[in-house]
């Protein structure tokens, strides 16, 4: 099982994710991402969303992991909390699901800006994944 | 290093600084054509790949254009508005006043309440910035001679703002957004300069209104857009980049170019979004207040990018300064400088924390020779956002603040623990040490009486 974590960096957040797999491993950051903005155990899992992304390099893959649902979060005023993501040969796909902010209960938080390039990184040690990545807050 | 990096600070700010901003510091200090020398101003602290309260100016013809010196919020920045009331106008329906702003201005992940924003309409608010949004009735054609440079960037190309951009501001006007962005009402609570306050037509005790807020969506996502793009033809352009968060483009490459104009288009969005806040803000007031027609003192950014004629080694250059949370202090008698503001300057904004106070500043004469016409922006953090938000209470910082005479109004209970004033550093010493080392002197400092946060 995966697990994520955020750490510090001044007024921004980092997202940290481990898993078995790189996929398992941005699903768990897609998790920390939302964990920003609200317990994600209160967003309901109702509407799919499909996301695909294509990278030159995982840390690449992974800016773009970032910023693509944190542009989807923007443009369909929705949160994200279950997140299943497949990846082979440089190609990312994913399903993602959440709700409507208007339909969610509680008090988002803040809103995530976008990824940064600043300590990105996607490694592998001891047979886990784990991803790095600085969001701008 | 191609230049020096010089530090304006105090032992004090020094003592606490992160070691990794010396670091960011000097690696922009290596970047091609950079004039003369990084500046850290006296609230720098940690950014993304160039500090926070940060200064670089490039040569037109041998420099870089980067995204970092800019940050993801280009053209964001602080406007405060003006009453003729009193603190003991308001303190009757204070509470009043605060919960109509609360419900009237869209923050946090709140969308806009004044319009949808697609198509031709976009690519007009684009071009136009400030001056759009007083043609569509957000405001008085008289507005524009308080905001920098007229509330209109020219240059700008809202063709390099991508769909995907324009998607994210569609329900974004007029929205003050989260983090630490607010609309404050605040009161004058000490005088340091009469003659320029009054120049001013600021007084003791007078109510002001202060909005901090930027281009939102749209200028984060244009600005991850670019950064992805530098970084991966970093190579083909003949940059070394020693840290991929530097990403940028010489200025004369077609790249740098075309950031160059999304840059100018996403700063009159700012421009805009702050104009048709104050419309909201106007509405509010007009209502509780009749008489009151809110007029600017000023609206300045602290996240920009463009190119200003500096004096270096005796003769004028023009230089593509970027201001990565830094004010632009023009000095009296500067060239640049409308009318009313020749004989003191135009006022700056010295942001505090939330619940504590700020500081209405104005450029000192030879600031040019210390840091470019700059002078610092605001609180730094003293502990960062999670460490805030794990250990403070939001409730707890709204109940001490309103024992303080500050009303706190959020969306988000950690919003409030994550922007607490223990959060960061005393911005007293901040304007202090402007002032003694020659960047901006104070004019005024302001208390707030209600503050709204996203």
């Amino acid at each position: 099982m995966g697990f994520w974590e955020h750490f510090e960096h001044g007024d921004d957040i980092g997202l940290y994710g481990v898993g078995r797999s790189m996929a398992e491993a941005f699903a768990e950051v897609g998790q920390a991402l939302t964990a920003l903005v609200i317990d994600p155990e209160t967003v309901p899992h109702r509407h799919p969303v499909a996301i695909e992304c294509i990278g030159t390099s995982a840390p690449l893959l992974l800016y773009d992991w970032v910023n693509t649902l944190i542009r989807e979060m923007d443009t369909r005023a929705m949160l994200f909390s279950s997140f299943e993501v497949t990846y082979q040969s440089g190609h990312l796909g994913a399903r993602v699901w959440g709700d409507y902010l208007e339909s969610i209960s509680g008090s988002p938080s803040i809103e995530p800006k976008g990824a940064t390039l600043n300590d990105l990184s996607v490694s592998r040690q001891h047979g886990l994944w784990a991803a790095r990545c600085i969001v701008d807050v | 290093m191609r230049v020096p990096v010089q530090m304006i600070t105090s032992s004090g700010l020094l003592n606490s600084l992160d070691d990794r901003v010396a670091e960011q510091l000097s690696l922009a200090a290596q970047l091609p054509g950079i004039a003369k020398a990084v500046i850290a101003l006296p609230d720098v602290e940690v950014g993304q790949g160039f500090p926070v309260g940060a200064v670089a100016a490039f040569d037109p013809h041998t420099g870089v254009i980067m995204a970092a010196g800019v940050g993801l919020d280009i053209g964001c920045g602080v406007r405060t508005l003006m009453t003729s009331l009193q603190i003991e106008d308001i303190s009757h329906c204070k509470l009043q006043l605060g919960k109509a702003l609360f419900h009237s201005i869209p923050a946090g992940r709140m969308g806009s309440r004044l319009l949808s924003l697609e198509g031709p309409g976009i690519s007009a608010m684009l071009r136009g910035g400030a001056r759009w949004a007083i043609e569509q009735g957000y405001g008085r054609p008289d507005d524009l001679s308080s905001i920098e440079e007229g509330g209109h960037l020219s240059g700008a190309e809202p063709g390099e703002i991508s769909h995907e951009a324009r998607a994210r501001q569609r329900h974004a006007m007029g929205t003050l957004g989260s983090g630490n962005h607010y609309l404050e009402v605040q009161q004058i609570s000490r005088i340091f300069d009469a003659s320029i306050a009054q120049a001013f037509g600021l007084k003791l005790g007078q109510v002001l209104i202060s909005i901090h807020a930027g281009a939102r969506g749209l200028s984060y996502q244009m600005v991850t857009e670019f950064v992805r793009e530098m970084m991966l033809r970093a190579d083909r352009l003949g940059i070394r980049l020693s840290d991929k968060s530097l990403a940028c483009a010489p200025i004369t490459s077609p790249l740098g170019e075309r950031f160059f104009g999304a840059v100018n288009a996403a700063g009159n969005c700012a421009f805009a979004n702050r104009q048709m806040l104050t419309h909201l803000v106007r509405g509010i007031f007009s209502e509780l207040f009749p008489g009151e027609t809110l007029p600017l003192l000023y609206d300045q950014r602290h996240n920009s990018c463009h190119f200003e004629d500096h004096e270096l080694l005796g003769a004028s250059r023009r230089l593509l300064v970027h201001r990565r949370g830094a004010c632009r202090a023009l000095p009296p008698g500067h060239k640049k400088l409308s009318a009313p503001h020749q004989a003191t300057g135009h006022p700056l904004f010295m942001s505090g924390a939330m619940g504590a106070p700020s500081y209405i500043m104005c450029g000192c004469s030879n600031n040019d020779q210390l840091s470019f016409n700059s002078a610092s922006h605001g609180s730094p953090r003293a502990i960062s956002r999670l460490n805030a938000r794990q250990t403070l209470s939001g409730h707890s910082v709204e109940q001490a603040l309103a024992q303080q005479g500050t009303l706190i109004f959020s969306q988000s209970i950690w919003s409030i623990a994550e922007q607490a004033p223990e959060a960061f550093r005393n911005i007293d010493q901040i304007a202090l040490v402007n002032e003694q080392a020659g960047l901006a002197r104070r004019v005024a400092q302001v208390k707030p009486l209600i503050c709204l946060k996203g």
